[in-house]
């Protein structure tokens, strides 16, 4: 080889070596460039992960009831059939109205309204029975005395006795913190329904049990028993937990305590109390207890949503809000299970929705951060018949969602929903509603 | 150089150009975060507000950035909050109080690792803003929280010994304690938080559920009842909370209530009235609708005074406060029937002894004597049980004795005067107290297990 060549050769090589470093120099520089250019992107406010999606199985028909005259404060839903038509209606609890509501549904499948009672101050649940046992319906109504924490002795039960055309309201309990839930059943076997009680107070509460004694001389005689000591205490749903023919109490406890409590009775108006679930996230914000059936095994279970963060009117979705599932495996042995992950979970409902005839439930949100419109106040969590969840996003508005209820509003077989809204100064009334109905119907596959 | 050398080259000088750019873009603060105002739930005074500070925002000013920051964190604008002391951060500012701020915008977002990240920085800078010398350990309290948020008690129990000097992080450690089965140690926690502050309702619960794990019934009881007359309540906010209310406070229409109120108290009425209208009108609320009707009332202007109270009724139900506000008028008015009617209502809806007064005095004025009398004792009844509640027993005592002398069909007085007798330790006249209240009312249940809980105790 000439030297000549030689150095063109080494020429052409320097060259394709500069040629090589100036492409390393500017494809190094356009990674660092993208890389910071992602960098230089902040989350924009707001950001989240991916919202739920809307499940082809189950489409929804909404409807609103406004009275567009009074602030928006229901505390409580329910779907029953209460004049007992065979079509349902919906109960509810309105503590802007101090008043517990029934809207009856006529056979055109109309809504009217019909006070029941009312100077109640702010009704918190109400729970429908026929306590005197003559054939028609009553009402026993939880009152809270307060809708904002507090814990003066403002509480009260209070029995709305169904006279055909009007409602006899009695004191059944008073001289107590906020009561947020009164259930009915006979608790001590001697044939009468009893009540359990769940006072929330704030700093202060319990669970007690009321005995009923009858009725003498027109006024009802219940004596208090108490079986907890712990304050916000919000639901106490009874049921058969244990499966030995008698009914067990259960109890969630909020308001920093986050504890789930059972009593199993042990006739005879004794209970034992087990704590069956602590968690140590005290700012988990427990917000109710649902005892239901939800794998269809023959023992109850219980839902805990969890997503209260009233603490203060601008609250946040936390990621440990959402619901979980205590699945009964008998002999007093819960085994927990998350179901879903949602942001302000405040209540729960289950029924069949998409009505492949396994439970599905329904979440609704209170607390959210509701300046990103597309976040959703309500989804549904589809059953794949084994207990496996899949969240759906059902409806981005109204907001502020406290309460829900699943039942056949239409009789066509599949579930369908209710929720009502609650909102405090200073929060704005923007894009609430006082209750809503979804109808579902079968999705568009 | 070849044609795709010269290529390249200028590839070079345009990223190095974008790159100039970024970095004065980018190092530097920038264009505010956009807020849906029309989807958020802020007042629209208050947005405003917030949008006049925004247009005005020096971007090279890092305590402009931490004023927006802290506005936007007391009205729910987290994320928005949070890019303000990103901004703050860059300007390398002398006073770094920001950084707490910070930390608490990610906790209230729940990413809790990232607050920690914050906290930690406060502790290692050893910085006092803003809560001064327990910054550090507030730091340490809120570390320990978000360890318990992640449900990892080990850590967040040595969070929390690390803050020693604040009460409630002994209390949290306190809780976990007795939850992992150390309740002696919770009790020696709670006896030093006791000796402090003897009257938190939360501090003689906690003892008393700490009692009652380790099997001392009567240790239990005890604290029990102690949590019962108590009415301090533990605070379970952070200090830099009332920050926030305060900003709230002078913000948007509810600035004019307040304003309203410091004119109240300095007795110019006309102008408190004039500012009260305007902060009704902007944003309705009861509590403002509420003092509207009472300087109404003030300034005689009974009409106006009810017009205003039977919207609250409307809007958001009756409470004691608003019926009383109408009762009054009503008086003014000449019309104690309604009165009377109204404040019936109200005591159903919350019992107070002033509201029993006022019943007593129209009773009196209808001469009924009877009717007068009972209301009087349930006026000094509902006095006693507060001082009850205060555990102000000799005061209890005598308002509950003299509650039953003017009438003694009640059964609260008479479980509330034995509950005070046996707290003073007059265990005879507690056991009168609980068999009268037993003979009204057979069934009241607290008055039964103390009365089973003496014949118990005097068996003994």
């Amino acid at each position: 080889m000439s030297k000549s060549r030689v150095q063109s050769a080494r020429n052409r090589c320097s060259g394709k070596g500069t040629t090589i470093s100036l492409m390393l120099v500017a494809g190094g520089l356009a990674v660092l460039f993208c890389a910071l250019g992602r960098l230089a992107k902040p989350a924009p406010p707001g950001s989240r992960g991916p919202a739920p999606g809307i499940s082809s199985k189950a489409a929804f028909d909404k409807t609103v009831f406004s009275d567009h005259k009074s602030a928006v404060r229901v505390a409580n839903v329910q779907i029953v059939d209460f004049d007992r038509d065979g079509l349902n209606d919906i109960l509810v609890c309105d503590s802007a109205r101090n008043a517990v509501i029934l809207y009856r549904q006529t056979s055109s499948g109309q809504f009217t309204e019909r006070v029941l009672a009312d100077n109640l101050k702010c009704p918190a649940h109400a729970t429908v029975v026929d306590l005197d046992q003559d054939g028609d319906l009553d009402v026993v109504v939880a009152v809270l005395g307060s809708i904002f924490p507090w814990d003066e002795l403002v509480g009260k039960v209070v029995l709305l006795e169904n006279q055909g055309d009007h409602f006899t309201q009695h004191v059944l309990l008073n001289d107590v913190r906020r009561v947020a839930d009164v259930q009915a059943g006979d608790l001590d076997g001697d044939g009468d329904i009893d009540l359990a009680v769940a006072v929330f107070g704030y700093a202060r509460g319990e669970v007690l049990w009321l005995e009923n004694l009858g009725k003498k001389d027109g006024q009802w005689h219940f004596r208090d028993h108490q079986l907890l000591d712990r304050p916000g205490v919000i639901h106490v749903p009874v049921g058969d937990l244990d499966g030995d023919g008698d009914l067990d109490i259960a109890a969630v406890v909020s308001q920093d305590e986050e504890e789930l409590w059972t009593f199993e009775n042990l006739g005879q108006g004794r209970f034992k109390p087990r704590r069956i679930y602590a968690s140590s996230n005290y700012d988990v914000g427990s917000a109710g207890l649902l005892m239901c059936d939800l794998d269809k095994d023959g023992k109850l279970d219980l839902l805990l949503p969890q997503g209260d963060n009233l603490e203060d009117p601008y609250a946040w979705p936390q990621p440990y809000h959402g619901c979980l599932w205590f699945k009964n495996l008998g002999n007093w042995r819960f085994e927990s299970k998350r179901i879903a992950s949602f942001g302000g979970t405040y209540a729960a409902a289950v029924g069949d929705l998409d009505g492949d005839g396994d439970l599905d439930v329904v979440l609704v949100s209170l607390c959210n951060d509701w300046s990103d419109p597309t976040r959703p106040s309500v989804v549904w969590l589809e059953n794949d018949g084994h207990q496996n969840f899949k969240m759906w996003s059902i409806d981005t508005t109204p907001i502020g969602l406290i309460t829900v209820a699943c039942g056949d509003l239409n009789n066509d077989g599949r579930a369908d929903i209710v929720a009502g809204s609650l909102i405090l100064p200073p929060i704005t009334e923007r894009r609430v509603e006082r209750v809503t109905t979804w109808v579902s119907r079968k999705g568009k596959r | 150089m070849t044609r795709l050398q010269k290529l390249l080259v200028a590839a070079i000088a345009l990223e190095l150009a974008g790159l100039c750019f970024w970095w004065r873009r980018y190092s530097r603060p920038g264009a505010l975060p956009p807020v849906d105002w029309s989807a958020c739930m802020i007042e629209d005074t208050v947005a405003s507000e917030i949008r006049g500070m925004e247009s005005r925002l020096q971007f090279n000013d890092p305590s402009g950035w931490a004023e927006l920051g802290a506005t936007y964190r007391a009205f729910g604008l987290f994320p928005q909050a949070e890019y303000c002391y990103r901004q703050v951060d860059k300007l390398s500012p002398k006073d770094r109080s920001y950084l707490y701020y910070w930390a608490e915008c990610a906790d209230l977002m729940g990413r809790t690792r990232a607050a920690t990240k914050r906290y930690r920085q406060v502790i290692d800078a050893k910085l006092s803003v803003p809560l001064g010398l327990q910054t550090i350990q507030y730091c340490w309290l809120n570390i320990g929280q978000d360890r318990l948020r992640e449900e990892n008690v080990p850590a967040a129990m040595d969070a929390l010994r690390q803050a020693p000097d604040i009460p409630k992080a002994k209390f949290l450690l306190a809780r976990v304690l007795i939850r992992s089965g150390r309740a002696k140690e919770a009790i020696a926690l709670l006896d030093d938080l006791l000796r402090d502050s003897p009257g938190v309702i939360e501090y003689n619960q906690m003892k008393s559920w700490a009692e009652d794990e380790l099997g001392d019934q009567d240790a239990a009881q005890e604290f029990y009842e102690r949590s019962l007359r108590s009415r301090q309540e533990l605070s379970k906010s952070d200090p830099t909370y009332q920050e926030v209310l305060e900003r709230r406070k002078s913000m948007g229409s509810q600035s004019w209530h307040e304003k309203s109120l410091q004119l109240e108290t300095q007795g110019k009425l006309q102008d408190a009235l004039e500012w009260s209208r305007k902060a009704v009108q902007a944003f309705w609320a009861e509590d403002r609708a509420q003092e509207l009707a009472r300087l109404e009332l003030l300034t005689g202007h009974p009409k106006e005074a009810i017009a205003l109270a039977e919207e609250c009724v409307n809007r958001v139900g009756a409470s004691a406060k608003t019926l009383d506000i109408i009762g009054v008028a009503s008086v003014q008015l000449g019309d104690r029937a309604r009165a009377q009617r109204v404040w019936e209502q109200a005591i159903e809806l919350e019992p107070t002894p002033n509201l029993y007064g006022k019943l007593a005095e129209l009773r009196r004025l209808a001469d009924d004597a009877l009717g007068a009398a009972r209301y009087r004792s349930l006026e000094q009844y509902q006095t006693g049980k507060d001082a009850w509640l205060n555990n102000d027993l000799t005061a209890a005592r005598e308002h509950l004795e003299k509650a039953v002398a003017l009438y003694d069909g009640h059964p609260h007085t008479w479980f509330y005067l034995g509950e005070t007798r046996r707290f003073l330790g007059d265990i005879p006249g507690a056991k009168a107290a609980y068999r009268r209240c037993l003979q009204i009312n057979p069934d009241h249940g607290r008055a039964l297990r103390a009365w089973e809980r003496l014949n118990q105790e005097s068996r003994k």
